[in-house]
């Protein structure tokens, strides 16, 4: 494992207008490639979390950094920028896009940055993965004609579109039966795996856990409190 | 533009294309109206002010100006009283200028028959590409429009319309000769079938031609009597309903000349003081009117524009209700695709783009309507001419 961090958290206090609510975490840090599972009661600030180390969401005078890269001192733009080409997202409701077949939806983060254009490497490595994932025959069926493993592959495939060098999963299986959850996780963890990139995977299934190399509860990293 | 988010709009589109199509329709209606209403309205006024400014005066019988204009200028078929020939040779003696007499009462094969002299020509400017002006009994000279929707070129023959089955002194039908055809002028002599005055005369049944008194015998059908010196005829006489260079000779008419009817007269006095005391001199005494053609189509455009402007206030209502229904569309639209929009900012899309999304689509469907709208308009506006002449 290397030493530097491929992404890293100092000093985060989170606070929303008009609620009590408190989060302070002082210190993560997800390793290059490492695995890590993050496990905690609902409303404990694990989506949160996501959210922070994506550069989503601002936390305070929190200090968020990717490698060379200052997530919490750069512009909007560069953080937008960032997370399109480095940040690879799996959501626990996928959202894909109605109105795009599979393969448009795993092409999406291209569509939208303006910038980086699919090559025909990525479109081998993607095909690659997806029929790695055995949905490379649905690839032009819209989600709504695909069952929800399949989405869920998809999904998979689309936060993997650029290559990232992050992954960040909010309970990407908690919607599958166990027996598909599992070969969900799985099919993640070794697409992560392949590409080499550091997965931040936040679960309630406690099933799941023995697959990553480490596991963090939210309240060893954060300190959940209403005052100041 | 980013061309990723032009992919996602078009295929957004596609995948709603029912909003897509009730939206394009409703923006391309509300900007059809106002166009076309204006088109149309601009193109109408035209073609009837360019032809009336071009007439100086009309000379008619007494009663409606508008219908007067409209019968001699534009062969719409209108009844309006005739005048007499007396009307034209006074006319000649007392103003100094051209005197085109029309007689309009009939049709052949749908399109107007216009009895006139070869002034007429003169006046219109109108040269044959084919063939020659009118002048012997029976010829006539074609439109373009009457030659093209008929198939007509000289020494090819068309049939007047029936005027009146159960009047035995009227023929039923005369047969005409073309011998010419007008080029495309865009006005309604492309409609026309220009004939002598005789001619018209002739199809009204106030000329006939038969068989001459020397040559009839007398147990021939239609005469009743025929000695050395009288040969009486009866109304079984056969009349000829079409003239060739045998009977030609024949035709006559029993009715006084001077009482025999014309349409209209149009005027072309020699200077703007010939057309005032031409005007004076009609109006005054007698049972004719002088009119001009510009001023009555300026009051009739006057009435037609104020049914434009109850045009254009519908469509202020139609565009007023479209642009509701397009935002309320938008906003549910925006609503309903929250989620969508969060994804996209989550994976890294500006707000901006997530806007220029929205907009893009907009746009791709203003177009299609206007597209739509462009194109619809084109098409009234070239069948404008048909419609018009269906109205008029």
């Amino acid at each position: 494992m290397n030493a530097e961090p491929a992404i890293q958290l100092r000093q985060a206090t989170i606070t929303y207008p008009g609620s009590t609510f408190r989060m302070t975490i002082d210190r993560f840090e997800l390793a290059r490639q490492e695995q890590v599972a993050c496990i905690g009661p609902s409303g404990s600030g694990k989506s949160t979390l996501i959210r922070i180390l994506a550069g989503i969401q601002s936390a305070g005078e929190a200090q968020v950094s990717a490698g060379e890269f200052s997530v919490s001192g750069s512009s909007a733009a560069a953080v937008r920028a960032w997370r399109i080409r480095r940040v690879g997202l799996v959501f626990q409701d996928l959202q894909l896009l109605e109105y795009l077949t599979a393969w448009e939806n795993i092409l999406l983060p291209f569509a939208i940055s303006g910038s980086i254009r699919p090559t025909e490497k990525d479109h081998d490595r993607l095909r690659a993965l997806a029929d790695g994932m055995g949905i490379v025959d649905l690839l032009d069926r819209k989600p709504m004609r695909l069952s929800h493993g399949e989405r869920q592959r998809v999904a998979i495939c689309r936060s993997m579109a650029t290559d990232p060098e992050i992954l960040l999963c909010d309970e990407p299986t908690a919607s599958l039966d166990p027996r598909n959850a599992a070969m969900a996780m799985d099919l993640l963890l070794e697409a992560a795996s392949s590409c080499g990139c550091a997965t931040f995977v936040v679960t309630h299934d406690h099933d799941m856990l023995a697959r990553f190399q480490r596991v963090v509860r939210m309240d060893e990293i954060a300190v959940m409190g209403g005052d100041s | 533009m980013n061309m990723g988010l032009l992919h996602l709009a078009t295929r957004r589109i596609r995948h709603e294309w029912l909003q897509a199509v009730v939206l394009v329709l409703c923006i391309a209606v509300s900007i059809f109206l106002p166009a076309t209403s204006t088109m149309l309205m601009s193109q109408y006024n035209e073609g009837l002010m360019d032809r009336a400014a071009r007439t100086p005066v009309v000379i008619g019988s007494r009663g409606s100006r508008f219908d007067l204009v409209l019968s001699s200028l534009y062969f719409r078929p209108v009844n309006i009283d005739p005048v007499s020939m007396a009307v034209l040779e006074r006319s000649e003696q007392e103003i100094n200028g051209v005197l085109v007499p029309l007689h309009l009462e009939h049709t052949a094969q749908g399109f107007p028959v216009v009895g006139t002299t070869t002034d007429y020509m003169f006046q219109r400017e109108l040269v044959p590409v084919q063939g020659t002006v009118p002048v012997s009994l029976g010829e006539a000279l074609v439109g373009a429009d009457v030659a093209s929707s008929l198939g007509l070129a000289p020494g090819n023959t068309l049939r007047t319309d029936m005027v009146n089955l159960h009047d035995l002194s009227v023929p039923l039908s005369v047969e005409l000769k073309v011998c010419g055809v007008l080029p495309e002028t865009d006005t309604p002599d492309d409609q026309a079938v220009l004939v002598d005055l005789q001619t018209t005369w002739l199809i009204s049944g106030l000329l006939h031609g038969h068989v001459e008194p020397q040559d009839a015998t007398e147990d021939e059908e239609g005469v009743s009597l025929k000695t050395d010196s009288v040969v009486v005829f009866n109304p079984a006489l056969d009349q000829y309903n079409s003239i060739d260079m045998e009977n030609i000779g024949s035709f006559h008419h029993h009715v006084d000349p001077d009482k025999l009817p014309l349409s209209a007269i149009l005027l072309y006095p020699r200077d703007a003081k010939e057309e005032t005391l031409a005007r004076t001199r009609i109006n005054e005494p007698t049972l004719q009117q002088a009119v001009i053609p510009r001023r009555v189509i300026d009051d009739l455009l006057a009435q037609v524009f104020k049914v434009k402007r109850i045009l254009d206030g519908l469509s202020i209502v139609v565009a007023t209700c479209t642009g509701i229904l397009v935002v309320l569309v938008i906003t549910l639209s925006i609503r309903s695709r929250r989620q969508e929009h969060r994804t996209l900012h989550m994976i890294g899309c500006a707000p901006g783009a997530v806007t220029g999304l929205v907009s893009i689509e907009l746009l791709i469907v203003l177009l299609l309507s206007i597209l739509l709208a462009a194109g619809a308009s084109l098409v009234a506006v070239a069948l404008a001419p048909d419609l018009l002449r269906l109205i008029y």
